[in-house]
């Protein structure tokens, strides 16, 4: 028996306005959780889709570019001390950086000159798995290279060259079968040929090497510039740009989500607070009888403040923490019926748990503070009218 | 032990101050037995509530052991409401939530510090003491109204009062149980606890050692 049987005794006097007022910020608590899980949820899922559309982070070697004019004439920038990066070396140190959970897709690229039937073009060598996760975009009238010795074409490539689908090309004395030509992008992509990445490294006779690697990262949840700077750490003697406007962009859409949950989630947590807070008001009225019972034996107005506070954070406790459990539950079943719970899960997390039973318990306290601060403000002599 | 001088009180109604009490003065000694009688709307129960500090009077002083009560802190009423003044009312004296026991241990029960072994024992005694050592666990709404005031009377006993005010305990009572009741009283005035009661009845109003009379606000005799 301590000051707490007394707001317990009063819960249970009254069964039917009790589960109520609990079923009400319950409700509040479970539609909190729920939405804050599938927003997750679905702010993964839209920014995995969105990685589909071209990479956020760039690693190249680090260069210095050398402004070259003599006697008036601008002859143009020389790249100096270029060094090939090392595949392996490279996908490994980024995949390996304490957000690793964070890298969506690593495409290294090799590029390289040709001449073709005197045609000077860009040979660019991708990992066509790697390549086809960033830029699901990508149409052909052909098909994707599935062998070694085949080769895509960019549509402006294709025009320059006279060649298309199933035509042949040959590189450095090797031929290669043409299995598509791209549609226009729009990109870089146009200009070029795409062809394996070991099959280019062995054309040029450089094992390992790659020119930069395009890395497509999962932001939410953590700033870029985190994911920029351990990739850093691991690969110094490279450069590492992040796609400022890339990164925004893709953001924007998955902020947008996880914004239009957290203000639902506002409304409802006010509408319910000011439940409580009502309810409570009517409780302080109800029990002035309480009061002066309480005032005569000696409850100074801190133990009444105390007593309607513990009433109501006894009820943010209860909704906190069934709340979660059951706003989790929910949360499964509503991505269930999205189908969404191939691409990400809900996490269940004891912490979450215990921040729902401490927070919610401090927003009932705190709805609550008005009608406490009016029940402890009633005289003695006020109350004993009510007698 | 309390002395009350020259107390004056007014209520508000409808606008106007309405004097309730017009300058009592009244002295209670150590286990002294004082009835309170009068007229309804004489002022006895706000004499009542004035003397046991659940009513700030407008003017006058209210010494207890020394103290003014009137300039006191509310820390300090506190205190003294909880360890030597003890009040029963004519309705409504119980929290209709907790157990007979717990209305009886209600007092000690204001902080997260749980009610000590010692103090329930002791509670159960003076449950026992006025009868209702088998209803401990009950709810007040399953009490006789003769049982829910010995209830507040048990709570009077394990605080170990100086001075038991009691506005018509009973007013509610059917003519045995408020004798029981009278009777209670009575023997506990007799192991020295200080009784100030209001009441309607000249026959138990004979049983305390003095009577003040109340009409309109003053001591008639």
């Amino acid at each position: 028996m301590n000051i707490v049987t007394i707001p317990l005794k009063n819960m249970r006097r009254k069964p039917t306005k009790t589960l109520l007022l609990l079923l009400v910020f319950l409700l509040g608590v479970v539609s909190i959780v729920a939405l804050y899980q599938v927003s997750l949820v679905v702010g993964h899922s839209l920014e995995k889709k969105l990685t589909a559309f071209g990479a956020n982070i760039v690693v190249k070697p680090s260069t210095e570019t050398l402004s070259v004019s003599y006697g008036g004439f601008h002859m143009g920038d020389m790249l100096l001390d270029v060094k090939e990066l090392q595949e392996a070396e490279t996908t490994t140190a980024i995949r390996s950086i304490q957000l690793n959970d964070r890298i969506s897709v690593v495409a290294p690229k090799l590029v390289n000159m040709f001449k073709v039937d005197e045609v000077a073009i860009a040979v660019v060598g991708v990992r066509w798995e790697e390549e086809l996760g960033i830029k699901s975009y990508w149409a052909t009238n052909g098909a994707f290279p599935q062998q070694p010795d085949q080769i895509l074409l960019g549509a402006l490539a294709a025009r320059k060259l006279g060649l298309g689908a199933g035509d042949t090309l040959t590189l450095q004395g090797h031929h290669f079968n043409i299995s598509g030509v791209l549609f226009e992008t729009g990109s870089d992509d146009d200009s070029v040929i795409l062809m394996d990445l070991s099959k280019l490294q062995q054309l040029v006779g450089q094992p390992e090497a790659v020119s930069f690697v395009e890395v497509a990262a999962l932001c939410a949840g953590c700033p870029i510039e985190d994911i920029v700077s351990q990739i850093q750490t691991n690969l110094p003697k490279t450069s590492v740009i992040a796609l400022q406007n890339v990164v925004n962009q893709r953001m924007s859409s998955v902020r947008f989500v996880q914004k239009l949950a957290l203000s639902i989630s506002l409304v409802i947590l006010v509408t319910a607070s000011a439940m409580v807070g009502i309810s409570m008001l009517s409780a302080v009225n109800e029990r002035k009888k309480d009061i002066g019972i309480l005032r005569s034996l000696g409850y100074g107005q801190s133990r009444i403040f105390l007593i309607f506070c513990l009433e109501a954070g006894i009820i943010g406790l209860l909704a906190g923490s069934i709340g979660y459990l059951a706003g989790y539950a929910i949360s499964l079943k509503a991505l269930e019926y999205l189908s969404l719970t191939d691409v990400a899960r809900p996490v269940f997390s004891i912490t979450q748990l215990g921040v729902c039973t401490l927070i919610f318990p401090l927003i009932t306290i705190l709805s609550a503070l008005y009608p406490a601060w009016k029940g402890s403000s009633i005289e003695p002599s006020q109350a004993l009218v009510s007698l | 032990m309390l002395e009350a001088v020259n107390i004056r009180k007014s209520f508000s109604s409808e606008g106007a101050d309405v004097p309730v009490l017009k300058g009592v003065s009244i002295r209670l000694e150590e286990a002294d037995y004082v009835a309170i009688v009068g007229r309804s709307g004489s002022g006895k129960t706000t004499l009542l509530n004035v003397l046991s500090t659940l009513v700030k009077p407008d003017s006058g002083a209210l010494n207890y052991r020394g103290s003014d009560l009137t300039s006191a802190a509310e820390k300090q009423l506190n205190t003294i409401r909880k360890s030597d003044f003890s009040v029963i009312f004519q309705f409504h004296h119980l929290l209709p939530y907790l157990s007979v026991l717990e209305n009886t241990l209600l007092p000690f029960m204001g902080s997260l510090a749980p009610v000590s072994r010692q103090l329930e024992q002791r509670a159960l005694e003076c449950l026992d003491r006025v009868g209702l050592a088998d209803k401990v666990r009950r709810l007040p709404g399953n009490l006789s109204g003769g049982e829910q005031q010995r209830v507040a009377i048990a709570r009077a006993l394990v605080k170990s009062s100086k001075i038991l005010f009691a506005d018509e305990p009973t007013g509610s009572l059917d003519k045995k149980t408020g004798e029981q009741i009278m009777q209670l009283l009575a023997d506990l005035h007799g192991e020295g606890l200080a009784i100030v009661m209001v009441t309607h009845e000249p026959a138990y109003a004979d049983l305390a050692q003095r009577t003040i009379e109340l009409e309109d606000g003053v001591i008639a005799h």
